[in-house]
């Protein structure tokens, strides 16, 4: 019983997910790219968990990264964000079939310490070997406590959209 | 019995995803980044580099010296001045141009990263920089021999910039350097300097950082009795939003690196004091937005 529940194929894998966010103000847009974030994805369970290094983040405008990182983020301090939920629809969804689906996805997402419910749908597209997963969703800044100053207030949104983009693959240990 | 053996199985089959991410991120290639505020620590150049596409507008002054005993408000009244524009090509690679007023003196550099400090398990402990500029003094000589003379004019300087990010807080960096003046004023003064540089800062917090910098010139030089100095600056970087405030006490009134390391003529212990300024206005061009 204990082997057949670990069996791999049940468990997908990314090392390279894509993760993208953006702060819109009619005064300046701040973007910025991580092609590192990792991630798990259980097709018979249901359950995800994904985390990425504040770190690695790299930003279109030049600068941005460092106040980011020491500004905004503490991110010596709070080095990753992490999601930790699972697909509530997993019964009426087959991933083990190749086709495309859409998951909502629930759990806690955790960023700079602090922990909030986070629930958005994910569009899914089973393949022979790998599993197309992405979903978009935002995140307000004050629910982290990520702190603006005055004097920039005008540039940072309030709310940041975030899209990730990832590719799993059959998880091998 | 059984069931009990087969518990703690299932229940770390789920545990394992928080160790199994933590290793993978460990595996992150990870640039480290602001191991200074600004592209100069205070006179001298540091390892840190302008991302692509960044362009620099850099104003700077240093002010006369305050134990003056000239009417000229604690040295304020006279100011040595820079203006320069930095860019960078790619964030390994920049190059600038710069007027300063110290002996009219055109300027331009080009510093090239060769190693990057990373941290993550594919660490690299420092990061090393080339620097190399060139200085084009245009001031008007009496001597009509000596103003006509194009190659006496230049002067070159050659600096490897090695920088390390100890921590959040404290950064640190060695700059040895080589300065060639093609021509000097003196027959006894050496056309060649060789100077070690040390400059470090300290974060005291997210916007505001302390440096320190010094350049120990190994062949100090005379000039008709008088030595010239070491460089010394102590000051304070600010940051707010894209500007880079750099505020600073020194002994050196020029800004070119050929002028601050072989011509500094106020001695810092001695009282020798001027206040200074950077300010950097760092522009992104091409794709981002900015009304």
């Amino acid at each position: 019983m204990a082997v057949s529940y670990s069996v791999a194929q049940d468990v997908y894998f990314t090392r390279s997910g894509h993760i993208y966010f953006i702060s819109h103000t009619d005064i300046i847009d701040i973007d910025a790219n991580n092609h590192q974030a990792a991630g798990f994805l259980d097709v018979t369970t249901g359950k995800v968990q994904c985390a990425v290094l504040i770190k690695s983040f790299e930003f279109t405008l030049a600068t941005a990264k460092e106040h980011f990182n020491e500004s905004y983020m503490d991110s010596d301090k709070f080095p990753k964000a992490e999601f930790k939920g699972e697909i509530v629809n997993i019964n009426s969804i087959n991933l083990a079939e190749p086709g495309r689906y859409q998951a909502t996805v629930k759990g806690k997402l955790t960023i700079k310490g602090q922990t909030k419910d986070l629930e958005t749908q994910v569009e899914m597209i089973v393949k022979e070997s790998e599993i197309l997963a992405s979903c978009s969703f935002d995140v307000t800044i004050s629910d982290f406590n990520i702190k603006v100053p005055a004097l920039v207030e005008n540039r940072v949104a309030k709310v940041v959209q975030v899209s990730l983009g990832f590719k799993y693959q059959p998880y091998k240990k | 019995m059984y069931i009990m053996a087969i518990l703690p199985l299932l229940v770390s089959g789920q545990a394992d995803w928080d160790s199994l991410l933590d290793q993978e991120l460990a595996e992150n290639k990870l640039n480290e980044t602001a191991t200074f505020k600004s592209w100069r620590i205070m006179n001298g150049q540091s390892v840190e580099m302008i991302p692509a596409r960044g362009l620099d507008l850099r104003i700077a002054h240093r002010f006369g010296e305050f134990n003056t005993t000239e009417n000229n408000f604690l040295g304020l009244d006279e100011a040595s001045t820079y203006f320069g524009l930095y860019y960078g090509i790619t964030s390994g690679l920049n190059i600038g141009i710069a007027r300063a007023t110290y002996n009219q003196t055109n300027y331009g550099f080009i510093k090239y990263a060769v190693l990057k400090q990373t941290s993550g398990n594919k660490s690299f402990p420092f990061t090393l920089v080339f620097n190399a500029s060139v200085s084009y003094t245009s001031k008007e000589y009496q001597d009509k021999i000596r103003d006509d003379d194009f190659v006496s004019r230049f002067d070159y300087t050659f600096q490897v910039l090695l920088g390390r990010k100890f921590n959040e807080r404290i950064s640190f960096q060695l700059t040895p350097t080589f300065v060639h003046r093609n021509l000097v004023e003196t027959e006894a003064e050496s056309n060649d300097l060789y100077v070690l540089g040390v400059g470090g800062r300290y974060l005291i917090s997210p916007r505001v950082a302390i440096n320190a910098e010094y350049y120990w010139v190994v062949n100090a030089q005379e000039r008709n009795g008088y030595r010239f100095y070491d460089p010394l600056a102590v000051g304070v970087d600010i940051q707010i939003g894209s500007h880079v405030f750099q505020l600073m006490l020194t002994n050196a009134s020029a800004m070119t690196e050929n002028k601050f390391l072989g011509e500094t003529t106020s001695h810092f212990f001695n009282g020798d004091i001027r206040f200074g300024f950077n300010i950097s206005q760092i522009f992104t061009l091409g794709k981002a937005k900015n009304k």
